[in-house]
């Protein structure tokens, strides 16, 4: 997502030291940050301290920010590794709560589209490189399957790699066959491959 | 088993696109190895997006799926059609996005009247240097 046309100007207008400008943006986001941390952390005092880091980071941070970025999705960033911070501070393991083991084992079924899409890639700068090419580039594929309405698709895809669900419980969930789950997988994946090989995706190649 | 290195394992831990397994053990190993945890703040203080290039980090930082605020306000008021009204409560009740989760949460609380950003917005402008 590209920054909206409002909140660029808010921006600008925060950076010539605007001070309306500033609460616009904080009452515009105050309440979706809250609701993000207040979904891990229980005690509203502490969400609210966490929140106004969030926005004092986002200050200071102020003259790195590209224009051309997602503002809401930088500011949960910004959020994210706040709750991170909270929970070193707390020295605990967030997921203590969350998880009913550790078991070595749970990793050990990652999909293979965890494996880099270039063989050849290892600089920071390949690797955003890859990154951004990957999010431009898969994001065009799900426009298309959107725009057709085949939502089953983007659905068995993002149960694959953003919950890392195994190829029967998609099925299961789904009400599709395990050999379909796993055609669409390939497909996807193959699909990305070929792009990726037939253009000069990555500096350095 | 596909092995990723100590960056990837941040890259995705920082983005939360892990499972509670995967982000136990990652915890765990930033308590005992000072390393990682160089590692991870130096990813930290980098404003620029994690180095990072698995399909599901990219699908989750580009937050390739997520409905507009705009579609989830038409979605609570039931004004969106049947197949995209059924993918956006797959997205909210299953993929369980915490981004289009505290949108939601936020826009209930808003049309409620139950909202209380006024106040807090003021405080946060007061913790960043901003003062009337």
């Amino acid at each position: 997502m590209a920054i909206s046309q409002s909140d660029l100007l808010l921006i600008r207008q925060i950076r010539a030291g605007d001070a309306d400008a500033w609460r616009t943006i904080v009452q515009k986001y105050q309440g979706r940050l809250m609701a993000f941390v207040a979904a891990r952390i229980r005690d509203r005092a502490t969400c609210e301290d966490l929140v106004q880091e969030t926005f004092v980071g986002f200050m200071l941070s102020l003259p790195n920010y590209q224009e051309d970025q997602d503002l809401e999705a930088y500011l949960f960033t910004i959020a994210s590794h706040k709750l991170i911070d909270q929970f070193r501070r707390m020295g605990r393991n967030r997921t203590e709560q969350m998880a009913s083991s550790e078991s070595g084992d749970a990793w050990n079924d990652l999909p293979d589209d965890m494996r880099q899409v270039s063989s050849l890639l290892y600089s920071q700068e390949r690797r955003e490189a890859e990154h951004e090419w990957l999010k431009r580039t898969l994001g065009e594929m799900i426009g298309e399957w959107i725009g057709k309405g085949d939502y089953q698709r983007v659905r068995c895809l993002e149960l694959i790699f953003v919950k890392n669900w195994a190829n029967k419980d998609i099925a299961k969930f789904l009400g599709m066959s395990e050999t379909a789950v796993a055609g669409l997988k390939f497909q996807a994946l193959a699909r990305l491959k070929n792009k990726a090989m037939s253009r000069s995706a990555f500096p350095g190649t | 088993m596909t092995e990723l290195d100590d960056e990837q394992w941040l890259g995705l831990y920082l983005e939360e696109a892990l499972d509670p397994q995967r982000m136990a053990w990652i915890e765990k190993r930033l308590r005992k190895e000072p390393a990682l945890n160089q590692i991870l703040e130096r990813m930290r203080r980098d404003p620029s997006p994690t180095a990072a290039h698995s399909i599901g980090m990219a699908w989750v930082a580009g937050r390739l799926t997520c409905p507009t605020r705009t579609q989830w306000s038409k979605y609570l008021a039931g004004l969106l059609d049947d197949d995209l009204t059924d993918y956006l409560r797959f997205h909210l009740e299953t993929i369980e996005c915490p981004f289009c989760s505290a949108n939601v949460s936020d826009l209930r609380k808003r049309e409620s009247g139950t909202s209380d950003v006024a106040e807090l917005a003021e405080r946060s402008a007061r913790a960043a240097g901003w003062s009337k």
